[in-house]
């Protein structure tokens, strides 16, 4: 822990400065994952930059392989192996993340940064009721166990505000005894009763039952105003990032490919797998789904080009020439979104770009 | 619960039926008559006073076994209906005196040999599990694998030959004293622990790769609490299963080890009475071996609803 003290938390030259905002929670700058396989190294995740204040919520959408998972698990260092972080760093509450070992991890999980599983139904543990599911997470400030009446209340107070109105049936009872929307509250309560400052959401409601979808994002934007998080919600459905995102970050083949605030990404998209993603849903006004043709590009040895082109209709030949853009928040709250190459093709990337394809 | 467990216990009668029944015709499918065993082959009888074939013919009516075999088995089923499984040939005495003599021996042979096993099994399982791919990881399984190509017998013998012949620390024949119980029970836990705790190894390490150990992390429980809290009780379920089959075996299948230590126990008078065609007590052991099969599995049964809610409950499969 101590080898990450005061020099390592500087920026490096060149970052940009959105530290210095004590609302902010989540910095990431330049993350890049890659998983070692036999077949070669799958890069999952390619130069993610992105930050997040404290109440915001910010919506990571794509398709199913492109990196969102890898992302969301790459922020609470529970990447599964032989995954790693390659390049970049991670800022969680003003302290560098990146490196920690998982016992040093483990304390700011559940504290610092939570998160909540797409299918409850397997996240919580089949053969201990809820109440033991919740207690045994319960800390204070230093990390201790409080004591057992202390932790009760808090966590039947958790119950209390996801929803629930007989805590203590809930308290005893075992997952399966639940439904699945009862389950993803009861789940919701479990990882924020240390009050986190962050969350991330990894699509909570796709294995829900569509009448209790709006109920459990209700409950995460109720929790979300009480406890003042910062939400990183991983999901493929619109609807869902419109409902509840004040950000929007599409992810292509490992690579953000547009970054900004919600209407505006989802209301005019600038990159066209944005747009394409958008036209896949049926529109209001009468107006079919039109499909994305084709399929993501293998993640193994990806190109320093836009990933998006093999599909895409605008392609041109700046496109197949240039380098794949960085996106970077100049200031918070303000997105620089770029797809044009010569906007953002900073000469910080290409070094570390050239470092990496010669060793 | 109490319901199933009187279920299962009414199973046991048709079981206990068809075992009785099998070992009785089984028995004297075998080659070799009791009586002849007993005086020795007709021709032989040179040398001592020779068995006639009329005492031989008297013998067996005595015993019963010249009737023919529906008469036979109607006669011994109704005897042990009424609770008598019958009298030695050989010794002249009840069965269940004979039985009950040598068990002791053996039930300390196995809860001794049972203890061991499971500190084996467990200890070292939860030792590769947790650090698996580690060099502890791989030493266990080398010491697995060791175990399981070793014969029980050789590995007795040899330590029998460290322990009792070079550092003399115990003694090889004798009564059975807790201390002569030592090297036997630590034959029979190391032989049998390697299997049940590679099944171990191999749930346990399932179970850790479960996404609710994922949650678990993210929610910043320990790990130890996630190793004996959230994986080892599901991760016991097949454990249990073999554990809880091969307490049979330890009861009565250790035969060879019980001959390695001359321990007098159970599984070597069984072998003694098979020789010597003693019927009665083979059928009265395969009965006594039958009900503690199923006695076994009844505790593994119910182990499995301890040790899981939705089994208890009976509520496995609804949302």
């Amino acid at each position: 822990m101590s080898a990450l003290a005061p020099p390592a938390l500087a920026s490096a030259p060149g970052e940009p400065a959105s530290g210095r905002d004590p609302r902010t929670a989540l910095e990431v700058r330049d993350l890049t994952v890659a998983y070692p396989t036999p077949a070669g190294t799958v890069v999952a995740l390619q130069g993610a930059s992105f930050s997040l204040r404290r109440g915001e919520t910010l919506a990571l959408m794509g398709e199913s392989g492109c990196g969102k998972s890898t992302l969301g698990r790459a922020l609470l260092g529970l990447l599964a192996p032989p995954g790693r972080i390659e390049r970049g760093t991670i800022t969680l509450a003003g302290r560098r993340v990146e490196r920690l070992s998982q016992r040093e991890w483990q304390p700011l999980r559940g504290r610092e940064i939570s998160m909540l599983m797409q299918d409850p139904m397997l996240a919580l543990n089949p053969v201990l009721p809820i109440g033991l599911q919740l207690s045994e997470t319960v800390r204070d400030a230093r990390g201790r166990v409080p004591p057992k009446r202390e932790v009760r209340a808090r966590g039947m107070a958790l119950l209390r505000s996801v929803g629930f109105e007989d805590p203590d049936r809930v308290w005893r009872s075992y997952p399966f005894q639940l439904s699945g929307g009862m389950q993803q509250r009861a789940a919701l309560a479990i990882s924020l009763v240390n009050r986190p400052r962050v969350l991330v959401a990894d699509e909570p409601t796709t294995a829900l039952d569509v009448r209790v979808q709006a109920q459990v994002l209700d409950v995460i934007r109720k929790l979300q105003a009480e406890l003042d998080l910062a939400v990183v919600l991983i999901t493929h459905d619109v609807g869902v990032a419109a409902a509840l995102a004040t950000d929007v970050a599409v992810l292509y083949a490992g690579r953000l490919v547009e970054l900004g605030p919600a209407q505006q990404v989802l209301a005019t998209p600038t990159h066209p797998y944005t747009a394409g993603l958008l036209a896949c849903l049926p529109s209001p006004s009468g107006g079919l789904p039109r499909p994305l043709g084709g399929h993501p590009p293998s993640l193994i040895e990806p190109p320093d080009r836009c990933p998006f082109i093999p599909r895409c209709a605008r392609a041109d030949a700046t496109c197949q020439t240039n380098r794949f853009p960085a996106l970077a928040k100049q200031r918070p709250g303000s997105w620089r979104r770029a797809i044009t190459p010569s906007l953002t093709r900073s000469r910080r990337t290409r070094a570390r770009r050239q470092r990496r394809r010669d060793p | 619960m109490l319901q199933y467990t009187a279920r299962r216990l009414l199973i046991t009668v048709p079981v206990l039926w068809a075992a009785f029944t099998l070992s009785f015709l089984l028995i004297r499918a075998a080659p070799g008559d009791p009586v002849d065993i007993m005086f020795g082959p007709q021709e032989s009888g040179g040398g001592v006073e020779a068995v006639t074939k009329e005492q031989k013919d008297q013998r067996r009516r005595e015993l019963g076994i010249n009737q023919p075999l529906p008469v036979q088995y109607v006669a011994w089923f109704g005897r042990v209906l009424h609770g008598d499984i019958g009298t030695s040939f050989k010794s002249r005495r009840s069965v269940f005196v004979e039985l009950q003599q040598r068990l002791p021996a053996t039930l300390t042979l196995a809860a001794a040999s049972f203890t061991i096993k499971v500190v084996v099994v467990v200890g070292l399982g939860i030792l590769a599990a947790a650090k698996v791919g580690s060099i502890w990881d791989h030493l266990v399984r080398l010491f697995a694998l060791v175990l399981i190509a070793m014969p029980s017998f050789w590995l007795g013998l040899l330590l029998l030959w460290l322990f009792a012949v070079h550092f003399q620390w115990v003694t090889v024949a004798g009564p059975a004293t807790p201390q002569r119980v030592v090297l036997p029970a630590v034959t029979l836990g190391l032989v049998t622990a390697p299997t049940v705790m590679r099944v171990l190894r191999a749930s346990l390490l399932a179970e850790l790769g479960r996404a609710h150990v994922v949650f678990s992390r993210a929610k910043g429980l320990p790990e130890h609490l996630i190793l004996w809290r959230h994986t080892l009780r599901l991760a016991m379920l097949p454990a249990v299963t073999l554990l809880g089959i091969s307490l049979t075996y330890l009861m009565t299948g250790s035969v060879i080890i019980e001959s390695v230590f001359s321990w007098p126990g159970v599984g070597k008078y069984v072998m003694d009475s098979i020789q010597a065609r003693d019927y009665p007590v083979i059928q009265g052991f395969v009965l006594l071996a039958t009900a503690i099969t199923v006695f076994g599995n009844l505790l593994v049964d119910l182990a499995y609803g301890l040790l899981d809610p939705r089994i208890r409950l009976g509520t496995a499969g609804q949302t």
